[in-house]
């Protein structure tokens, strides 16, 4: 900021290091226990005798099913963001800016429906995918996610910080509804949208109960749940489990770090904070 | 056109656009809800009676809100979400403030902070459980440094539900940070400066500048830190698995238990359908707390 | 912004068009023939069982195409039960242990297999013994396919080093305590003995003077002395003797228990089943420095002459989408899965020549430590009868999960045995009545 560095200036960053490397420690404890030998995965991090090993990766890279997974990760997070957006910014565009009878019933109902915890209705979901046939497939895990009311929520109060003057000159215009919506509202939406992608991808990356849950073949299932076949006799595979979750963590990583500018600008905009 | 009939066009638009969302959600989601409802008054209690199933009403009910265990599991819900919503509400908070403040290497920071967020929650479950071991673990080693054996964390029964909740806390954090951090981006730099002029200390600051202005973001969060509280099965069973005995077992897990590892549906649905009215309770218990806060 | 819409349409399309091939159907089998079996996620990296399935594909000409559930044994079963009930199609299911297989035949997931079984010249009765799981109604559902005993490893180098002679059978739980606390070396970290924060070692001498887990009437009957004697002796052991780890110490641990067994702590002996063997032959996975040996099972005194058995059973699903291959498959797993996966098969009486198939395998792996001889002397020819490891009857999971709870919180000190034991009698009678 042009000002001499101050005493308390350093300490402060020092600090602030500190507490980051503090965060993430267990990270990099991860990335450690992934290349050990099972034996040895709950050794300290720089305990001696430790046996260095690249097989835990061999293992997961071998697996002959780990890009199915990869990619059945990928098309559920991808076709599931699809459609969430397209019904999403639709709802939330009428919700948001058109009258009609019964808003804000309606949407009072689905904010109250948010308070219901996925774990309770496992079972009732569970009895009813199986008599509609999606069990086994990836549409279990896509079309319940298509509908969040969060994602709603949080466009629909962007929506509403846009300027009403934008819809007005429109439709002086004579444009129509779906005019305004896909030219003045989706380009001038941009941090919420971005905030709505990297959401729902961190979400579902890491959604563990629902594919356990409705996915039985190897071949069909998602990457976090797929590294609990990394069993041994006795219990987890630890060190290999670590090994695939570093892996998978990858992409998400590389999407958060990139976008972490949007993210933080789509929250500022958008409804989350108040 | 008419003004009625403009009216009238726009409500047909507006229903054109909520459908598909409506449609979905009806489908996916609220069905489901309606259906546990129901389950919950039927006698689908074991793998033979799935098919041929009687209604029995509110006995469902009645066994399960007479069972100790579901009360147990009860309180431990309840003590793991206070547990949570305070910690990301109080931390949440106060990193996102100092992360505000300009330091070397700010961005690279931030991203240390949101790395928790992104992990998967059974891999923050493994290294917990050596970051924490009594004996061999390097929290533990901070303690015996000091002369002190330390606490055992997961295996003790009055620990491991609270160290559980801050664990789970803590991998949730980053949404906290980032929400808050947008918010304090809002605050005019006039109004900081005006306090800077008048030698307010950093306390005052936070005291009536700061607060104020992000009360509203507070309670958004509180509200959806709340829901999220009770979203806490994957982390339980990958941080303690509900033990030792049962001194972690909370609603979630009892539920999947019931359901899954003794076939009784209908006793898993009531116990769903029972905890959910306690959420929308407690909800609106908050939603009316923040009125009275607002009209002061 | 009509192009955003084309671009965002193509990549739904695109999308949906990877997503329409990732939720096809399997695709139409090259096989002519095919069985589908579920199994848990721990076969699947494990090398024999691939071999296996290849060897039965060569010598039948059917493909073996694999199911196999995420997570650990416990989540298994529960998945398997699941799926089970929602009317999976799938043709062979393993069960280990006869709590779990006696509910999925109570929920008739399975077919009766007499009269296949003897169409196909195999007189079961006679091959199997008592080990055939006979139903109430005369029939049998599943044939078994390997068994599973307890005995007790021991690390040879803490023996040597402390100058105690290797432990010999027959003995009793006194003499193994007795030896236990000879070994017991806390200032270099050695325990003298280790056993499971688990069933059925929390009562394992009760187990093995077979005291029955329901009364006459149906009720549970872990009011037994036998069972507060039992569990009071292995708290009495681990807390006060300090012979071995605390349960709250190896909750602490919150580690795979084979861990403590061979890494975290030094142990001088464990009480295991067979099976262990596996891992305390593999080098790569568990290094280790030190060699070990096998020692039978202690008697729990006059009437406890017993060592506690575990079956595993191969059944066929009513449902199953390929009955044949079913069949061809289970008959065969039961005849032959044993060679391969290196454990001790279900017959009733074994053969010289089936012990070292059995046994040679392991005694080869472990590179000496250990010979043919050894465990067939210390598995099998103990001189003990056989009980099962298990609890067999109504709610006998939600049996278990309790007494596994309380029990727990008793070793930690939460609660007397008092109330342990009332606590399970209560839960244990409300499940079981809410079973019937």
């Amino acid at each position: 900021m042009g000002k001499p560095l101050k005493k308390k200036d350093i300490v402060f960053t020092v600090v602030m290091w500190i507490l980051a490397i503090l965060m993430i420690y267990p990270f990099i404890m991860m990335v450690a226990i992934s290349f050990r030998p099972s034996g040895q995965a709950y050794m300290s991090l720089f305990a001696p005798g430790i046996l260095y090993t690249l097989r835990n990766y061999k293992e997961v890279l071998f697996h002959p099913n780990f890009f199915d997974w990869y990619r059945n990760t990928i098309v559920t997070v991808a076709v599931t963001i699809i459609i969430r957006l397209c019904i999403t910014i639709m709802a939330a565009y009428a919700f948001s800016r058109l009258r009609f009878r019964g808003k804000a019933a309606i949407l009072a109902f689905l904010v109250a429906t948010m308070m219901v915890p996925g774990e309770t209705t496992m079972v009732p979901r569970y009895l009813y995918f199986q008599q509609i046939h999606i069990l086994n497939t990836l549409w279990s895990i896509v079309l319940p996610e298509a509908s969040e009311v969060f994602y709603l929520i949080l466009l629909t109060e962007f929506f509403s910080s846009i300027p009403g003057d934008f819809t007005e000159a429109a439709s002086i215009d004579g444009a129509g509804h779906g005019t305004v919506l896909t030219r003045i509202f989706i380009p001038l939406s941009g941090p919420a949208i971005a905030t709505t992608i990297l959401f729902s991808f961190i979400n579902i990356w890491n959604n563990f109960l629902d594919p356990y849950l409705f996915i039985n073949r190897i071949s069909m299932q998602l990457i976090t749940p797929a590294l609990q076949f990394f069993q041994e006799q006795g219990g987890a595979n630890m060190p290999v489990q670590m090994a695939g979750s570093s892996l998978a963590l990858i992409p998400v990583i590389i999407l958060f770090v990139f976008t972490q500018k949007y993210f933080v600008q789509g929250v500022a905009s958008a409804g989350i904070k108040g | 056109m008419s003004k009625s009939g403009m009216m009238r066009r726009e409500e047909r638009i507006g229903y054109l656009f909520i459908a598909p969302f409506l449609i979905m959600f009806a489908v996916f989601k609220l069905y489901p809800m309606i259906y546990g409802f129901i389950v919950s008054f039927w006698d689908r209690n074991s793998e033979m009676k799935l098919m041929d199933t009687t209604f029995v009403g509110f006995d469902n009910y009645i066994s399960v809100l007479t069972n100790h265990s579901f009360w147990e599991a009860f309180g431990h819900s309840i003590v793991f979400s206070v547990i949570y919503i305070a910690f990301l509400m109080v931390f949440g908070f106060i990193l996102a403030v100092i992360l505000n403040r300009n330091f070397m290497g700010r961005t690279a920071v931030r991203t240390c902070f949101y790395i928790p967020y992104v992990t998967n929650m059974i891999a923050v479950g493994i290294v917990f459980k050596y970051l924490l071991n009594p004996s061999r673990g390097p929290v533990n080693a901070i303690f015996r440094m000091f002369g002190a054996d330390g606490p055992r964390w997961f295996s003790s029964p009055t620990l491991a539900l609270p160290t559980a909740a801050i664990v789970a806390a803590w991998a949730a954090l980053a949404f906290h940070i980032i929400t808050c951090l947008a918010a304090l981006q809002d605050i005019p730099q006039d109004v900081y400066e005006v306090a800077e002029i008048e030698g307010a200390t950093f306390m005052q600051k936070i005291r009536y500048i700061v607060l104020p202005f992000l009360t509203p973001t507070l309670f958004m969060l509180l509200t959806i830190t709340l829901i999220n509280s009770f979203r806490n099965y994957t982390a339980i069973v990958g941080l303690t698995g509900g033990g030792p005995g049962t001194s972690s077992k909370v609603v979630s897990l009892l539920i999947y238990d019931d359901a899954f590892n003794f076939m009784k549906f209908s006793i898993a649905s009531a116990e769903g359908v029972i905890f959910t009215l306690f959420i929308i309770i407690v909800n609106r218990i908050f939603t009316k707390a923040r009125s009275v806060w607002e009209s002061r | 912004m009509k192009r955003i819409i084309v671009a965002l349409l193509a990549m739904a399309m695109i999308c949906t068009s990877v997503f329409a091939m990732g939720s096809a159907e399997e695709p139409a089998s090259d096989y002519d023939r095919v069985v589908t079996t579920t199994v848990t996620a721990t076969y699947l990296n494990e090398t024999w069982f691939n071999t296996m399935n290849a060897d039965f594909e060569k010598e039948t000409g059917i493909h073996v195409e694999v199911i196999p559930v995420p997570g650990d044994e416990d989540e298994y079963k529960a998945k398997i039960n699941i799926d089970l009930m929602a009317g999976s199609d799938v043709d062979v299911v393993e069960t280990l242990g006869p709590k779990d297989f006696s509910r999925q035949v109570s929920a008739g997931f399975f077919m009766p297999l007499n009269d296949v079984v003897e169409a196909a010249g195999i007189d079961p009765y006679a091959l199997y013994g008592a080990n055939l799981p006979v139903e109430d109604d005369g029939n049998y559902y599943a044939l078994p396919f390997k068994q599973e005993m307890y005995c007790v490893f021991y690390n040879k180098a803490i023996f040597d080093e402390a100058g105690v002679p290797y432990p010999e059978g027959p003995w009793t739980w006194d003499e193994y305590v007795e030896t236990a606390q000879k070994l017991t070396d806390k200032s270099k970290g050695v325990y003298g003995s280790l056993m499971n924060a688990d069933l059925p070692w929390m009562y394992m001498p009760a187990q093995q003077l077979a005291i029955p887990f329901y009364k006459e009437d149906g009720t549970c009957n872990f009011d037994d002395p036998a069972f507060r004697e039992a569990a009071e002796w292995f708290k009495y052991i681990s807390n006060d003797l300090g012979v071995q780890p605390s349960v709250a110490e190896l909750e602490a641990e919150a580690a795979n228990w084979n861990y403590y067994a061979l890494e975290g702590y030094r142990l001088a002996m464990f009480p295991q089943g067979n099976w262990f063997t596996r891992l305390l032959n593999s080098q790569e996975d568990y290094p280790k420095d030190w060699n070990y040996g096998v020692a039978p099972l202690p008697s729990a005194g006059e009437n406890g002459n017993n060592n506690l058995v575990s079956l595993g059973y191969v059944a066929i699903n009513k449902n199953a989408a390929h009955p044949e291959e079913a069949l061809e498959y289970t008959l065969w797993i039961a005849e032959n899965q044993w060679k391969y996966e290196g454990g001790i098969p279900a017959f009733a009486t074994m053969t010289e020549e089936q012990q070292q198939l059995a046994f040679g395998s392991i005694a080869e792996a472990s590179h000496g430590q250990v010979t043919v001889d050894d465990l067939y002397q210390n598995l099998i020819n103990t001189g003990l009868g056989a009980v099962s490891s298990d609890i067999v009857g109504t709610a006998a999971a939600e049996y278990y999960n309790i007494v596994k709870e309380e029990l727990s919180s008793y070793n930690m000190d939460l609660q007397d045995i008092d109330t342990a034991i009332s606590n399970i009698v209560t839960r244990v009678n409300e499940a079981i009545a809410s079973a019937e």
